[in-house]
C-alpha cells in the first residue's frame, strides 16, 4: 500500500501543492519550524481523518483560509482516491469522489503508523498516554473499535453526570443504575478490544524489544486493571459477559464512593498498560535508552502486526524520530526502514538521515516556510474551495 | 418589502432547514398563489395549535381526549410498546405488524442534556400499568446509549409490578445482505440468534 500523489491546500503553514508518484522513501528536510511535520500530519489526516498531535480538526485549517482540502491517491489492489475537507470545524470525507463516507469505512483504505517524539510518553508519562496509544492502535487494526469506544464515552458521561447530580443534591438518581448497565455493556466491549490486541501484540513486542536492545533484558507488557484484579478475572480467554459482570460489580461496590466524589472511579477509563523490564517497572528502573528502545519495539511491534492480521504493510511516518534515539537505535531503525517493504515517510534535521534519501527508490524534500521543493512537486490544480 | 413580509420571512426561517433564502421564496410562493391558498395554509396552522394535543392515555398526538389507536376496540389492550416520539409510533404503525396499544415517552433518559425520569410521561404509564390488564410491555427505545438506558429503567419500574417488559430485537435488515451489514448489527444478530 502506498500514497501515489498527495494534494494539499489550506493545511496548516503549507503552501498550495501537489506531490505526484511519491518513492518508497521520502526524506523531508528542513529547519524547525518551516513546516516538514505538517507534511507528515497531512497524510496521517488524508488516512484517518484526524489531526496528528491530539489536537482539535479546525486547528488543521490555515489562519488565512476558510477551509482545507487534503486529496490522495492511494495504490493498494486497485487504485483509489480519498479527500478530506474540513470546513467551520466540519469535516467531510470522500473515497473515489463520493462524499458522506463513514469514519469506520473510510479508514478502512489506508493504514498508516506514525511514530512522533510523542511517542515517548507513552513509555515515559502517565497512564492516559497509554490507554490512547492502545485505543489509536486497536482502531488502526479494528475500525470497528471507533463506535464501541464512542459508545463508552458516552456512557461514562452520562453516569458521571448522574453522579455528580447525585453529589450535589445528596439524592441518589433513581435511573443511575440503567446507566451502570450502559457502561458495563459498553466497557465489556472495550476492554474485549484493548485485552485482545494486548494479548496479540505482547509477543511481537518482546521480541523485538530483544533484538533491539541486545542486553539479555526482558520486557513484558500485559493490560493491567484494578477490577479485573480485585475479581481474579484473568485476560487470557475471558468472555465479554464475564466482563460485563465484573464491571458491573465493581461500579455496585464502589457506588458510595463514586457518588461522594462526582465520578465513575474504576474501569477501562482508569486502566494501564503495565510495561515489565525483567520484572521491574520500566518508568521507573528503565534506562532512558531501555525506554527509548521499549517504544521503538511498540511501534515496530504495531506495523508488524498489522502485516500480520491484517496482511497488509501500512505506510509509515516518521517525525523526526532520530534526534529522540541515540546511535544505536538509530542504526537499528535505520536497518528496519532498509529492510522495510513498504512506504515511508519521514522528516529529519540530520543531515546523514537526509542521504538516505538519495538511494534509487528515496527521494528528498525540502520544506522552507510553508513551501515545498524538490522532484515530483507541481502546482496543484484544484478549486481551493471545499466542494460543500 | 412590507413589514409584513419580512415578519413571515422571519418566521419561516426559524423552521428547521430552512434557511434566509429559502424563507425568502416560500414568502414569495405564498403570496404568488391564489389568496385562498394561504388562508388555507393559516387555518391549517391555527388548527394544529389549537386544537392537537397529548391523549390522555398514551401521549399520541390527537385531536380529541384520546388517539385513534385508543379508541380502537379491536387492539390488544394487554399490550404496550413504549416508544420515544410519535414518529417512531407512526414507523411501527406503517409495519401493520402491531396490534397492542403504544406509549410515547417525548424523549429518553439523557443525562446529558439533563433529561430525566421526570421530563418524560412516565406517570401515565405507570398508572396504566397499575390499573391491571397489562400481560406485557415492549420497550421500543432506540439501540443507543439513552435508549438502552431507558429500556433498563423500563424493565426495574414496571418489572417491579409483575408484568413482562421485553426489547425490540436487533439485527440484520430484511432484504440487506449479512456481507454489507454493520460489524455491530452483525454481533447483536449473532448473539440474540433464536433456534429455528
Amino acid at each position: 500500500m502506498r500514497v501515489t500523489s498527495l494534494g494539499l491546500h489550506g493545511f496548516r503553514n503549507l503552501e498550495p501543492v501537489r506531490l505526484e508518484a511519491p518513492a518508497r522513501l521520502t526524506v523531508i528536510v528542513g529547519e524547525n519550524g518551516q513546516g516538514k511535520t505538517n507534511l507528515i500530519e497531512a497524510i496521517y489526516c488524508l488516512a484517518t481523518g484526524k489531526p496528528l498531535r491530539g489536537g482539535r480538526l479546525p486547528e488543521i485549517v490555515n489562519w488565512e483560509e476558510k477551509g482545507c482540502r487534503i486529496l490522495g491517491s492511494v495504490e493498494e489492489e486497485v487504485a483509489k482516491s480519498m479527500e478530506v475537507q474540513v470546513r467551520s470545524g466540519r469535516r467531510l470525507l470522500m473515497l473515489d469522489s463520493k462524499a458522506s463516507v463513514r469514519l469506520e469505512r473510510y479508514t478502512k483504505v489506508l493504514k498508516v503508523v506514525a511514530f512522533t517524539p510523542d511517542d515517548l510518553q507513552v513509555v515515559k508519562g502517565s497512564a492516559e498516554n497509554r490507554r490512547k496509544w492502545l485505543d489509536r492502535a486497536v482502531f488502526t487494526r479494528n475500525e470497528q473499535y471507533a463506535s464501541v469506544h464512542r459508545t463508552f464515552r458516552r456512557a461514562l458521561r452520562s453516569r458521571n453526570r448522574l453522579l455528580r447530580k447525585g453529589k450535589d443534591t445528596g439524592r441518589v438518581p433513581e435511573e443511575l443504575e440503567a446507566f451502570d448497565e450502559a457502561v458495563a455493556a459498553a466497557g465489556a466491549r472495550l476492554w474485549l478490544g484493548r485485552i485482545g490486541f494486548v494479548e496479540e501484540m505482547a509477543r511481537l513486542i518482546a521480541e523485538r524489544f530483544d533484538t533491539i536492545s541486545r542486553q539479555g533484558a526482558s520486557l513484558e507488557i500485559s493490560y493491567q486493571s484494578d477490577l479485573l484484579r480485585e475479581q481474579d478475572v484473568s485476560t487470557a480467554g475471558v468472555s465479554r459477559v464475564d466482563l460485563e459482570k465484573c464491571l458491573r460489580v465493581g461500579m455496585r461496590k464502589r457506588r458510595r464512593s463514586d457518588l461522594a466524589r462526582g465520578f465513575t472511579t474504576a474501569g477501562p477509563q482508569v486502566d494501564d498498560l503495565a510495561m515489565k523490564l525483567s520484572g521491574h517497572d520500566l518508568r521507573t528502573f528503565g534506562s532512558q535508552g531501555q525506554q527509548r528502545a521499549a517504544v521503538l519495539a511498540l511501534k515496530v511491534a504495531e506495523i508488524e502486526n498489522l502485516r500480520l492480521r491484517l496482511r497488509r504493510t501500512p505506510v509509515l511516518l516518521l517525525d523526526d524520530v532520530s534526534s529522540e534515539l541515540d546511535p544505536g537505535r538509530n542504526a537499528h531503525l535505520l536497518g528496519y526502514l532498509a529492510g522495510f517493504p513498504g512506504q515511508v515517510w519521514m522528516t529529519t534535521t540530520d543531515p546523514q538521515l537526509a542521504s538516505a534519501g538519495q538511494g534509487p527508490e528515496a527521494r528528498c524534500l525540502t520544506v522552507e516556510d510553508g513551501k515545498v521543493s524538490g522532484e515530483g512537486v507541481r502546482s496543484l490544480e484544484i478549486s481551493p474551495t471545499c466542494t460543500w | 418589502m412590507p413589514p409584513s413580509m419580512s415578519r413571515l420571512v422571519a418566521l419561516l426561517s426559524k423552521l428547521p432547514g430552512i434557511g434566509e433564502k429559502t424563507a425568502h421564496r416560500l414568502a414569495f410562493h405564498v403570496l404568488d398563489a391564489p389568496s385562498a391558498y394561504a388562508l388555507e395554509l393559516a387555518e391549517a396552522l391555527s388548527a394544529v395549535a389549537e386544537g392537537v394535543c397529548f391523549c390522555t392515555k398514551c401521549c399520541n398526538l390527537t385531536d380529541s381526549d384520546c388517539c385513534a389507536v385508543c379508541r380502537d376496540p379491536r387492539r390488544d389492550d394487554s399490550l404496550i410498546c413504549v416508544v420515544e416520539s410519535v414518529q417512531d409510533l407512526l414507523a411501527i404503525e406503517r409495519t401493520g405488524e402491531y396490534q397492542g396499544h403504544y406509549h410515547v415517552l417525548h424523549g429518553a433518559l439523557s443525562p446529558l442534556d439533563g433529561i430525566g425520569p421526570e421530563e418524560l410521561r412516565l406517570e401515565t404509564l405507570l398508572a396504566r400499568v397499575r390499573k391491571g390488564g397489562v400481560r406485557e410491555v415492549i420497550a421500543a427505545t432506540n439501540p443507543d446509549v439513552e435508549g438502552e438506558a431507558t429500556s433498563l429503567y423500563l424493565h426495574r419500574l414496571l418489572g417491579a409490578l409483575g408484568v413482562t417488559v421485553s426489547r425490540i430485537a436487533q439485527g440484520v435488515p430484511m432484504g440487506g445482505d449479512i456481507e454489507h451489514a454493520d460489524a455491530v448489527t452483525l454481533g447483536r444478530a449473532i448473539s440474540a440468534r433464536r433456534p429455528l
